[in-house]
């Protein structure tokens, strides 16, 4: 390894990328490079900080904005006032999206987790390797492909001359008019909120302590009764945080409920995208965004609380 | 502990592999079927599809937009992630905590509000609808995506390293160099990755902030599908089921994903 004591020993023929070594070297060892050092993490993060502060402000700009009277002929903000959330709280549309999105997404969180309760045992303790991969593959699918892709398979497989419509006609069952209903959007959410339950949960999972199976299944206990007294209380925090981040992803799902949903079974995001568009009223948009941040937020909240609650009231 | 002996786990997670894939694994079979309609169970065998995607102009334009702003979403990672990746290990519990959720702050907003909130700012700086711009709300928002893989490749080194780098009398510049940076490019590798695959696909905040000239793919299959579901779209969507096998395949070689997501943290 090199040091400056060797350096200046070296010959006059040094390869460029060692003199940008020394050069640093050097550099480090000023009184520059200490004050750079001391600085250094800070100065690191300053600028990602900086960067997520655009979105930060880009969210003040939306809270300001709900906060002001707009004149949607003229496109022009007015006076300061609470108007915007008084008209959207008793607007029908407000109200009947409100009350779907958020039944929507506790339906949904919940059977995603409780899908990704067994997907994970299985996934942690399959024997075979080629199991854990494929069910890992399986997992980042709908992610990596994106929500238009993983919608488009859904239209394509619930659609009129889609697979569906294929096995009702072949059992002779009149075939469902499924998009466009909260079937569909519920099967979309369900997919995407199940990766996101099983990596939460995956880590408590891979932490049970299987002695206790053990001990259970010595005293006679069924497998049934194993996995209901024994492996889910020790799962009880994992999975009350895989709720609430399900529950918030539901809560602000827009792909879903625009594309399976065609429009006809808007949720809250789809109420914001319109006002703000469609309808042309940018503030009263940005209010939902507004109660739709603080919804999520509060719910999830309460949602890791009552995980927490429980627990302690019946420590195991 | 060794396998359940319960069934019900093993139908559940049928279930699950049902739903996570079977979607995907339709619009592949229906990418290569022939007709101008998706109809089960599919005909015909074709690549015609792929063709199309390069011989019709708007959909190769809205390909070569989404590859411009899939790029500048993973240079955003590059040049502010990787830095404060680097920097947080070295940051007390308690600042490292608020500055990570700080830096989620894109992931832990409704994605719809992010998109109005970007919106909001590009129009104040005047930069609302250049598809750079789109490409660099997209890298904030995936932003964690290129953090967390770098910390985790951190966390896996072994402490002794620099110590022993120093016994040897190298520098604390030539040990960055030659042995910290070189352990850390696989979770770099992998984290410039995943945001490049999650940036190519965004929908919702590209939906928001490009206009009918700029639009990206998945933008472009969306205004499509409301006039028909057709085979066409359907290789469209499948290009981006090409590109995540691809690079899921690179990143379970590069490691890490496997080991991070099964590892034990007890003994």
């Amino acid at each position: 390894m090199h040091t400056s004591q060797v350096a200046i020993d070296r010959p006059a023929r040094v390869p460029a990328g060692w003199r940008l070594v020394d050069a640093l070297i050097s550099i480090r060892r000023s009184g520059l490079g200490r004050g750079v050092r001391t600085a250094a993490p800070a100065l690191l993060v300053a600028p990602a900080l900086a960067l997520v502060g655009l979105l930060a402000a880009g969210i003040g700009f939306l809270a300001w904005a709900s906060l002001h009277a707009y004149d949607t002929f003229l496109g022009l903000q007015g006076a300061f006032g609470f108007g915007q959330y008084s008209a959207i709280v008793h607007d029908r549309q407000f109200q009947t999206d409100l009350v779907r999105t958020v039944s929507m997404a506790s339906v949904t969180a919940a059977i995603a987790v409780l899908l990704a309760i067994p997907f994970s045992l299985v996934m942690a303790r399959s024997n075979r390797r080629w199991t854990r991969l494929a069910l890992m593959v399986v997992i980042f699918v709908p992610y990596l492909t994106g929500d238009i892709t993983r919608t488009f398979g859904w239209l394509a497989v619930l659609g009129p001359r889609g697979p569906l419509t294929w096995i009702c006609e072949r059992i002779g069952v009149t075939p469902p008019d499924v998009i466009g209903t909260l079937w569909a959007i519920g099967l979309g959410t369900v997919q995407v909120l199940l990766p996101a339950a099983v990596v939460i949960l995956l880590p408590a999972v891979l932490r049970l302590d299987t002695e206790l199976e053990h001990a259970a299944r010595t005293l006679g206990a069924r497998p049934s009764r194993t996995f209901l007294h024994v492996i889910l209380p020790q799962l009880r925090i994992a999975s009350f945080g895989a709720l609430a981040a399900c529950w918030a992803l539901a809560m602000g799902d827009f792909a879903d409920p625009q594309i399976l949903g065609q429009g006809l079974k808007d949720y809250l995001a789809n109420f914001l995208q319109n006002r703000y568009l469609a309808i042309g009223n940018p503030p009263q948009g940005a209010a939902t965004g507004v109660i739709l941040i603080g919804l999520v937020t509060a719910g999830a909240g309460l949602i890791l609380v009552l995980g927490r609650v429980r627990l302690r009231r019946r420590p195991l | 502990m060794r396998g359940t002996t319960f069934p019900v786990p093993r139908l559940l997670t049928a279930a699950g592999v049902v739903l996570l894939v079977g979607p995907t694994l339709i619009v592949l079979v229906a990418s290569v079927s022939v007709g101008r309609q998706i109809v089960f169970p599919p005909h015909g065998f074709t690549l015609d599809w792929y063709a199309e995607i390069v011989r019709d102009g708007p959909t190769w334009s809205a390909l070569l937009h989404s590859f411009h702003v899939a790029l500048v979403a993973v240079a955003v990672g590059l040049l502010f992630g990787v830095p404060a990746a680097f920097a947080l290990p070295k940051i007390g519990a308690g600042k490292r905590l608020v500055v990570i959720l700080a830096l989620s702050l894109g992931l832990s907003t409704p994605i719809i509000v992010s998109a109005f909130s970007f919106f909001e700012i590009f129009a104040r700086l005047g930069v609302y609808q250049h598809l750079t711009a789109v490409g660099a709300a997209i890298g904030i928002v995936n932003l964690p995506f290129m953090v967390w893989p770098i910390l985790s490749a951190l966390e896996d080194q072994d402490p002794e390293l620099p110590a022993a780098a120093s016994t040897l009398g190298a520098d604390p510049v030539e040990e960055f160099l030659f042995i910290r940076l070189p352990l850390m490019t696989p979770g770099i590798v992998t984290g410039a990755i995943i945001v490049f695959v999650l940036s190519i696909t965004d929908f919702v905040l590209s939906q928001v902030l490009t206009t009918s000239a700029n639009q990206t793919l998945p933008v472009f299959i969306y205004s499509g599908l409301r006039t028909s579901i057709s085979p066409g779209l359907g290789a469209a969507s499948a290009l981006f089921i090409g590109i995540a096998t691809l690079v899921f395949v690179v990143v379970l070689r590069i490691g890490g994903v496997e080991r991070f997501l099964l590892r034990r943290s007890s003994s």
